[in-house]
């Protein structure tokens, strides 16, 4: 029979036990709660603590030249930014800051000073000035990688290619121009983080992966470039120039070789001190053309039959009073033929044959040769000239014109009209690029000449081709760009520049031009190239200022294009 | 109809609970390995990061020693030029 204490110990022993089930009741009402009735609340706040959104950023592509050598390329360098809130002795730590980066330290002082939690230091650093701050194991300091675009041709291609800002979208030329091609897309994904902050993947990585930028191939030679743009900075400099450019392409696919302006700026710096530089004369700047205007209006009254090539004019001796004002050659001409109207470059014998032709008709001439229109190249901010309705234009505009004054062209416009002259009589769309390749190689875009019509017949082409290879001979105006073992044909201008004082033209601002090109064996352009220095002092002629560079180029390039010598200099045995 | 024996009952616990830590462990186990994929991932990832880095950072070496400007420099520090047109002598290339 139990005793009393058997009896107690029993009672206890039900109590515990019912304690324990009560307790394990309500850890089971807990648990339902937390798993079924606030589940979505708790999986929030733990989403919260561990899961972070992770950028997949897209590179941007890379910027070739037609041989596939890099123009333009991203890589990501480090930048200091710190945490002013962190920072104990703002004085003492910008002293020692400034010291490695090279940043002003009243300026690094004021920063750590601020009232924000985050403010940059110095973006893209070196790897050592990376490694030397990380010594002085300061808190509050801390490094983020950025993409930075490098431009290894420097200041010689950095007017074609233009730069990219600090948000990695392109800001000027082609970097803007194709920057949805060059950026590619960023994808965002969800992953976790762990308590040290390391990022981990534990849903795995999206199947669909950002897209890198295209890479673009263009149509430039950097070897063509660097010719082309050295020459120009040595003949600004030697004939006291403002400015100038030179545009070299293939006048049959509207290829360009070449696109050099000066000024120029170094893309590498990022500095907008001089934003002149910044500029592409080539397409954003429009000007008189000059006598590099007469080429045009003579093929178009010879295939027109208007004239022929031995047609004569008279010249007036130098000097014909039109009107209320006298025209001026640069010698006394009597009669010449159409020809040699152009080869010594004669205001009065392109007054003459303009009145030949009337002024419907050289308005029609300019408007086939799509001067004074947008080409269409694929570069931003492309001017579109100025020309005039004829309805408006009184005889003495007339005369101007047909010596390339009284309008307003681009460089780009002129040689793509200078292109369709040459080539047959085709005009083809300029382009910069040649194709679009994605970052494996693949071509997404392939380029091909775009022919927007026929100007004038391929019988003109050859003749006026031929004409202004009469104007690099002895005795025309561009003997200076005469080659030995090439046939060069081309045309010289000297334009009179308006005095922004008086409104007229100037007698010491001169716009000095040469356009030209070479002959393959069958007589077919090859290279064509418009040179223009502005303002040069105090020779101005461009016989004297842009035919030598003309030459220059073209003897280097024959060089690094391998185009042979027209004319035999060795016989095989 | 025959009742469940204690002895059975047993067994089908057992059975259940042995069950219950199977699936627990394998659970455990895989999201272990779940997590430590992720950390491998994460670093191959930023394996990739750093290979692209690299190799643009070779490209642009190598663009940057390739640069005209350079090549033309040492040319010249060597006493090199581009050779006018008429240096160049074209020869016969044989047949």
């Amino acid at each position: 029979m139990p005793g009393s204490g058997d009896i107690h110990m029993a009672g206890r022993v039900k109590f515990i036990l019912s304690l324990f089930l009560i307790l394990l009741g309500a850890l089971a009402v807990r648990a339902f709660c937390l798993q079924v009735v606030m589940d979505d609340e708790i999986i929030s706040h733990a989403s919260n603590r561990f899961d972070c959104t992770v950028k997949l950023s897209a590179h941007r592509g890379v910027i070739l030249d037609r041989k596939g050598e890099s123009l333009a390329i991203s890589i990501a360098v480090d930048s200091v930014a710190a945490n002013p809130y962190l920072i104990k002795n703002p004085y003492f730590e910008a002293s020692r800051i400034s010291k490695i980066l090279g940043v002003d330290k009243e300026l690094l002082a004021a920063r750590l000073k601020s009232k924000k939690y985050f403010v940059w230091l110095k973006r893209y650093v070196t790897p050592s000035e990376v490694a030397a701050l990380k010594d002085l194991h300061i808190k509050g300091i801390g490094f983020y990688k950025e993409s930075k675009r490098f431009y290894p041709e420097g200041a010689s291609m950095a007017n074609v290619l233009g730069i990219v800002g600090m948000d990695g979208y392109g800001l000027e030329g082609l970097e803007l121009f194709y920057n949805n091609i060059l950026r590619g897309a960023s994808k965002q994904i969800v992953a976790q983080r762990d308590g040290l902050g390391r990022i981990i993947y534990a849903r795995g990585l999206s199947q669909v992966s950002p897209r890198d930028g295209f890479d673009l191939h263009l149509t430039i030679d950097r070897r063509v470039q660097y010719i082309a743009s050295t020459a120009l900075r040595n003949a600004i400099q030697r004939d006291n120039a403002r400015s100038g450019f030179v545009i070299v392409t293939n006048p049959g696919t509207g290829d360009i070789y070449a696109m050099a302006s000066c000024p120029s700026f170094d893309p590498n710096r990022r500095s907008y001190k001089n934003l002149i530089g910044h500029k592409n004369r080539i397409v954003v700047d429009a000007f008189e053309p000059g006598s590099i205007l007469k080429p045009f209006i003579v093929s178009w009254g010879l295939d027109h039959s208007i004239f022929e090539p031995a047609d004569i004019r008279f010249c007036e001796n130098g000097k014909l009073s039109f009107h209320h004002i006298t025209i001026h050659d640069h010698e006394k001409y009597g009669w010449l033929s159409v020809k040699d109207i152009v080869r010594y470059s004669s205001n009065i014998g392109m007054v003459k044959l303009g009145e030949s032709i009337g002024a419907h008709d050289l308005y029609k001439c300019i408007k086939a040769f799509n001067l004074g229109a947008t080409t269409g190249i694929d570069f931003p901010g492309e001017a579109r000239g100025i020309v005039r309705e004829p309805g408006r234009w009184t005889d003495i505009d007339m005369a101007n014109i047909a010596f390339g004054q009284g309008v307003a062209f681009t460089g780009i416009q002129l040689i793509t009209a200078f292109n369709a002259m040459v080539n047959g009589g085709v005009m083809v769309k300029p382009h910069l690029i040649d194709a679009i390749t994605d970052t494996k190689g693949h071509i997404i875009h392939k380029y091909k000449p775009s022919i927007i019509r026929r100007v004038i017949s391929p019988k003109t082409s050859e003749e006026i081709i031929n004409i202004m290879r009469s104007v690099v001979e002895d005795g025309g105006t561009g003997e200076a760009a005469k080659m030995n073992g090439y046939h060069v044909f081309g045309k010289t201008g000297t334009a009179q520049k308006i005095d922004p004082i008086t409104g007229t033209y100037s007698h010491s601002a001169y716009l000095t031009t040469f356009f030209g090109g070479l002959l393959d064996g069958n007589a077919r352009p090859i290279i064509t190239m418009l040179v223009c220095i502005d303002e040069p002092h105090p020779n101005y002629y461009a016989s004297q200022v842009t035919c030598p560079v003309f030459k220059e180029i073209a003897g280097k390039c024959v060089n690094v294009m391998n185009v042979s010598p027209t004319i035999k200099i060795a016989q095989k045995e | 109809m025959s009742r469940l024996k204690p002895r059975d009952f047993l067994k089908a616990a057992i059975f259940f609970i042995l069950l219950f830590m199977a699936w627990g462990t394998i659970h455990v186990w895989s999201r272990t390995m779940a997590v430590e994929q992720g950390y491998c991932l994460s670093h191959q990832q930023a394996l990739k990061e750093q290979f692209v880095t690299d190799n643009n950072a070779l490209q642009l070496e190598i663009s940057t020693l390739k640069s005209s400007k350079r090549l033309e420099s040492m040319a010249n520090d060597m006493g090199l030029h581009t050779p006018c047109p008429d240096q160049v002598i074209y020869i016969w290339q044989d047949e």
